[in-house]
């Protein structure tokens, strides 16, 4: 479950906030979408809900952990971990294999043992479709594959929710269907799921409840099939 | 601690080290007591001034020899010692001397004045005229001290010649040693004359035919051993062995033999005037040894295989020189890269000014302030050990540029994925970021190894007698700047190839990831 309640971003070069009071609940183990145009805020949202920016007000909790907006720097690395996040851009580590890009966290935060790490994200890699893969360095994998990862690398955390900023932007359009498979394939496992999206067609089609933000304000929630662009 | 308690344990420390016996080993008459204790007497000169003064043997380079080897030893007995050689350029034995590196400096020193303040003078031993040399059957060479006006004119810095041709106008050309190059310029046609001690003119001129010395004496210089200040025990007790060693005949015995026996040394010892020269038998060998090179032949299988030892001990000094300098540039850049990228801001500016400081300034300036400067704060480094910190800090500042460079090379979401995942910025900078900056910066790093490697010869200044200035004292000794020049350039081939494999296999191994899976 995350909660968000009345979060307000600002940015020193900006003159309007980033985001404004923005306030929503997610269940546990559902699957939301952010649908919104280009600078409407969806990655700030989702860079502050995963603890990588400040906010000036409001509070975000996770499964019963608060994180408010007068706890500092350091309240945000209760989010670290808790949250998993699947940038745009990806960034896998490059020198990394597939498999080791998703023990290293396990290992080095969690001090899991190596055979340990490797027997679990070996696991959660067949699932996501890339069992031939493990041993592959990023450079050498496809789009589709190298998303999968990233995926594989956040859910090796255990976190209690997901964030992907713009899954399917950076894919071929005829993928869209695939990101929407795995994001299911990742529901059966109960984490919760917010997408970032400009996406239309792809929020009604992948997610069960859809956020509509507009410079940095939601205006308008609803089932994706009674949302109006 | 805080700042302020920290610099005043720093300038207690500085001060009570410089209290220290160490710095003031000379003082209250210590040094002859120690020369006697120890039984040995540290004697420093340069032998790259090379025949007849203090040389390899160029038939044997590993045994130095000339006249004043044999005069440091006939001191030292009298002194109840065995004499000891130490290295150090020549135009920096007085600071030597001073910074405490040995006993006394016995190398071709001059007496004048202004060297009474900064060291003791024992009597003269030696005195020789100034010889002009100038190519022969040049119909423009200058002959006399009026012709030397606005021409140029090789001689050695610091010295009465230097002194004589400027006094006359001439444009002088100095040399740090080497008589060997000082003359080669004059064959060549780059200098029209050089006016040296008539030693060196009688081993390096007149053993060359298309040079011709002109008759008669252009000044009168004196050599003089120098002791540091405030060692009159040491410098009287030198005094009574020369005394002694002139009065039975010994000094004349030995000036004869290396044929250096003049006039001005007869009437400084009080003995007749030479009548005609007798046999000089070390010059004579000095003539057969160098006065024609050598055949291929020989060079190949004789020469060249006696400097094995000699080249493979500094080979093993340079190469421990350049791998220990480079871990300390490492460490050290690491820490200057780490708190430029991440430090609050006056950390970065001071990390910064280090870093500007550090590499804008010349290394030769750094080595001559650990070396010689920080003896005046009571700081006294090992030769080793000074070489090591100067070539380490110099080298830190380019080390610090290549990994700032690898560092920014790494995009920042790399680090706030590792954030997000629950890495701390330590575990990030380790396991993340500093790995792909690596790759980066590794080619930079290998190209740095290999000029350490080149500037590691700048360390002879602080007496290291590593491959270059080994080079250059076996060149000068014998006489074979050509052939030991390729031999020097084979060893530093040999150390230098393995660091730059080493290097590849580094960069090959941190890009793995970037190559075609192998099959
Ligand atoms: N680091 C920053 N500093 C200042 N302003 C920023 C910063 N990051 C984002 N902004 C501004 O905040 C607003 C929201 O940006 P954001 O990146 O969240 O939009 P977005 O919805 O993700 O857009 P896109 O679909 O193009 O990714 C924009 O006006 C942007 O210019
Ligand atoms: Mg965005």
């Amino acid at each position: 479950m995350i909660r968000v309640d009345a979060l307000v971003k600002r940015y020193a070069s900006l003159a309007a906030p980033a985001l404004r009071r923005v306030s929503f609940e997610v269940a546990s183990g559902q699957l939301v979408a952010i649908l919104g145009r280009s600078g409407a805020g969806k990655s700030t949202l989702l860079r502050c809900l995963v603890g990588l920016e400040r906010f000036d007000e409001g509070t975000v909790e996770v499964d019963g952990v608060a994180v408010r907006a007068e706890d500092g720097p350091r309240g945000l690395r209760v989010l670290h971990g808790r949250v998993g996040l699947v940038p745009q851009s990806l960034d896998l580590f490059p020198h990394l294999s597939a498999l080791d890009n998703c023990t290293l966290a396990p290992r080095i935060v969690k001090g899991e043992r190596r055979a340990d790490a490797e027997a679990r994200a070996s696991r959660l890699l067949g699932r996501l479709g890339l069992e031939a893969e493990q041993g592959a360095y990023p450079e050498h994998l496809s789009g589709g594959q190298r998303q999968r990862v990233a995926i594989a690398r956040a859910l090796a955390m255990e976190p209690r929710v997901l964030l992907y900023d713009e899954p399917t932007s950076s894919l071929d359009p005829s993928l869209r269907e695939e990101v929407g498979r795995t994001l299911l394939t990742v529901k059966e496992s109960g984490v919760t799921q917010l997408v970032s999206t400009h996406d239309w067609e792809f929020a009604r089609s992948a997610a069960e409840w859809v956020l509509v933000l507009e410079g940095g304000a939601i205006v308008r929630e609803g089932e994706p099939g009674q949302i109006v662009g | 601690m805080n700042a302020r308690s920290a610099l005043r344990a720093l300038l207690v420390g500085v001060a009570a080290a410089a209290a220290s016996p160490a710095a003031a080993a000379g003082a209250r008459g210590g040094t002859l007591q120690a020369v006697q204790q120890r039984r040995e007497l540290r004697w420093g000169a340069d032998v790259f001034g090379g025949a007849p003064y203090v040389f390899q043997d160029p038939m044997d380079p590993n045994h130095l020899v000339g006249f004043e080897v044999e005069l440091a030893d006939a001191i030292a007995r009298r002194l109840g010692a065995k004499a000891r050689p130490a290295a150090g350029a020549w135009d920096k034995l007085l600071d030597l001397l001073a910074r405490g590196d040995f006993d006394v400096a016995l190398n071709g020193i001059e007496v004048a004045e202004e060297k009474r303040r900064v060291c003791l003078l024992s009597r003269p031993y030696y005195a020789a005229g100034e010889r002009l040399s100038v190519r022969r059957g040049d119909p423009g060479a200058p002959r006399t001290l009026e012709a030397v006006k606005g021409r140029r004119v090789g001689a050695l810095p610091g010295s009465l010649a230097q002194r004589i041709l400027e006094r006359a106008g001439a444009v002088v050309v100095t040399y740090d040693g080497g008589q060997d190059q000082i003359y080669d310029d004059l064959r060549l046609g780059r200098t029209d004359a050089v006016l040296l001690d008539d030693p060196i003119a009688h081993y390096y001129a007149d053993v060359q035919p298309e040079l011709e010395t002109v008759p008669g004496s252009f000044g009168e210089v004196r050599y003089a051993v120098a002791v540091r200040l405030g060692d009159e025990a040491l410098r009287d007790a030198i005094d009574g062995a020369l005394s002694e060693l002139a009065r039975t005949g010994r000094l004349r015995a030995l000036y004869q033999r290396w044929g250096i026996w003049n006039a001005e040394t007869a009437a400084l010892l009080g003995e007749p005037p030479p009548a005609r020269p007798g046999l000089a038998e070390a010059w004579e060998a000095w003539r057969a040894a160098v006065g024609r090179p050598p055949s291929l032949r020989e060079r190949l299988l004789v020469r060249y295989p006696r400097t094995f030892g000699l080249f493979a001990r500094a080979a093993g000094l340079t190469l421990l020189l350049t791998l220990s300098s480079m871990a300390l540039a490492m460490a050290v850049g690491a820490l200057l890269a780490a708190a430029r990228r991440y430090g609050a801001a006056p950390v970065r500016w001071l990390a910064v000014g280090v870093i500007e400081l550090v590499r804008g300034t010349p290394l030769l300036v750094q080595l001559i302030m650990i070396y010689f400067g920080l003896p005046e704060l009571g700081v006294k480094l090992d030769p080793f050990v000074a070489g090591w910190l100067g070539l380490g800090l110099n080298y830190a500042a380019a080390e610090a540029e290549n990994y700032r460079a690898g560092l920014e090379s790494v995009p920042v979401g790399q680090g706030e994925v590792a954030t997000t995942l629950g890495l701390s910025r330590l575990q990030a900078l380790r396991h993340v970021i500093a790995p792909q900056a690596l790759r980066i910066a590794v080619p930079p790093m290998t190209n740095d190894v290999i000029a350490l490697l080149k500037d590691s010869s700048l360390v002879s200044l602080v007496t290291l007698t590593e491959l270059t200035k080994t080079y250059s004292n076996l060149a000068a000794s014998m006489r074979d700047h050509l052939g030991l020049g390729l031999v020097v350039a084979a060893w530093y081939l040999l150390l230098g190839l393995p660091l730059a494999r080493l290097g590849r296999l580094a960069e090959r191994r941190l890009g793995r990831h970037l190559r075609r899976a192998a099959a």
